[in-house]
């Protein structure tokens, strides 16, 4: 059931970013897979043709209340972190335009008092940072009342996505 | 079922030790001191012997700590307290939970965490009367009732659970009710009292999810907003974890501004690494 291109997953190595980091790739035998995105966001972003991409676990939608905390952990906040993850792909050789985004996560509460709302301001944060770049996300599956496990294969750029108690999918 | 039925149908739990009973005891009763709850640490070998490891991965590069009194030297009672109630818990949390699709020490990091963050709750809040250790203690054990329910869910009702949640955004707690009979907090709350815990305990994990009818609504709020923040920092293991409520009225009791909250949050999510750190070595 797993479409991979290359060497079976389980060739594969697994990195795992950590809430709050972001990591890049274009090694064909890493998987990066990011666990417990509940409210947090999942960012990928992969270009098909260099081959390269990677992965942002965002936290918080904006930095503007921790600048301090911005500079050492740049990526626990969606719009520093997002910036610093298409410049790393841009790095490693993707191209703007191929890039295919896809974002996950952004779990809400069944109240939405505004200090456990983070999932959905979230999504927004990055929605809009993506727009005003002129980017718009391939694929978005965010919201409910689960965490998630996502995992990008770098050399297909395929996503499996995980929820407790659900079969694994692709998207 | 009732929760009575269901506990005494359960297996395998591993209840704490008689000396974690007592020293949960000793640091949920103001009369009691430093000194009184190093005794009770000191008389089991056990705990006292995976406590200086702990002690010894936490402080490399210091010097070895050799004994319950250096371990206090360096890291100060409150901490000793936290490692050895963390310790006391640990092969009771530890075991993965299927029922709720839990991996091995899923449900122990939650618990580590919510313990850790409701420590710093209480911090931050207008709530002076209430202990740094008991608020420990209460956000380690608050979903223990997750243990006992884990049990008795087959994948038929796992999916009818994930089905009420997603067709009629039913709570977790509600979904529980009517396929097991009882909620986690519920029966959580009798698993302790059977284990002998203090009621201000009992009464915390028994209102995790509805802080406003507790008895004890201060340390039951302070567990409510420690679990939130845990699931907003990483740390929200199984099935439908936000499928539950947060009571405004009882957050905005804790005098938390808005802007402190998000301070709060990052703290939260630096308090992983010692998360980590107890799950590797309990
Ligand atoms: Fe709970
Ligand atoms: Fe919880």
């Amino acid at each position: 059931m797993t479409p991979n291109k290359g060497a079976p997953e389980s060739c594969k190595k697994m990195v795992v970013v950590g809430v709050g980091n972001m990591l890049t790739s274009s090694d064909p035998h890493t998987i990066l897979v990011t666990h417990s995105l509940g409210s947090c966001i999942g960012v990928v972003a992969y270009d098909p043709v260099a081959h390269v991409g990677g992965m942002l676990h965002a936290m918080l939608p904006s930095s503007a209340a921790n600048h301090d905390r911005a500079v050492a952990r740049p990526f626990v906040f969606v719009d520093t972190g997002l910036p610093a993850l298409f410049n790393a792909i841009y790095g490693l050789g993707g191209n703007k335009d191929r890039l295919l985004v896809t974002i996950t996560g952004g779990a809400q509460f069944l109240t939405r008092s505004p200090i456990f709302n983070i999932g959905p301001r979230n999504v927004a944060s990055v929605t809009d940072l993506l727009l005003s770049n002129g980017i718009i996300a391939h694929l978005v599956e965010c919201g409910g009342q689960y965490s998630r496990t996502l995992r990008l294969d770098l050399a297909s750029g395929g996503l499996i996505l995980d929820a407790p108690g659900c079969q694994p999918r692709h998207l | 079922m009732t929760s009575k039925e269901l506990i005494s149908r359960v297996r395998n739990l591993k209840a704490p030790s008689p000396s974690v009973t007592k020293l949960i005891t000793a640091v949920t009763d103001p009369e009691a001191d430093n000194e009184k709850i190093l005794e009770i640490i000191r008389r089991d070998a056990a705990l006292c012997a995976k406590l200086l490891s702990l002690c010894n991965r936490a402080t490399v590069g210091v010097s070895s700590v050799a004994s319950i009194d250096r371990a206090v030297m360096y890291l100060g009672h409150r901490a000793v307290h936290r490692l050895a109630l963390s310790i006391g818990f640990g092969a009771a949390l530890a075991p993965a939970v299927p029922g709720y699709a839990m991996n091995q020490t899923e449900l122990w990091r939650h618990s580590l965490h919510t313990a850790f963050i409701s420590q710093l709750v209480l911090e931050k809040s207008n709530f002076p009367d209430q202990d740094a250790s008991v608020s420990y203690t209460a956000g380690l054990v608050h979903d223990i009732g997750k243990l006992v329910i884990g049990q008795f869910i087959d994948p038929s009702q796992q999916q009818t659970i994930l089905e009420l949640l997603n067709r009629d955004q039913c709570e977790l707690l509600e979904a529980e009710r009517r396929i097991i009979g009882v909620d986690h907090a519920e029966v959580g709350a009798l698993l302790l009292e059977k284990w002998g815990l203090p009621k201000i305990i009992i009464e915390a994990v028994a209102n995790h999810h509805n802080p406003a009818i507790s008895p004890s609504p201060q340390l039951s709020t302070i567990v409510h907003t420690a679990d939130l923040i845990a699931h907003q920092t990483g740390s929200c293991p199984g099935i439908a974890s936000f499928a539950v409520r947060a009571n405004e009225e009882a957050v905005n009791a804790l005098g938390i501004h808005e802007s402190e909250f998000e301070a709060l949050i990052i703290s939260a999510l630096d308090a992983h690494q010692l998360v980590e750190e107890m799950a590797a070595a309990a």
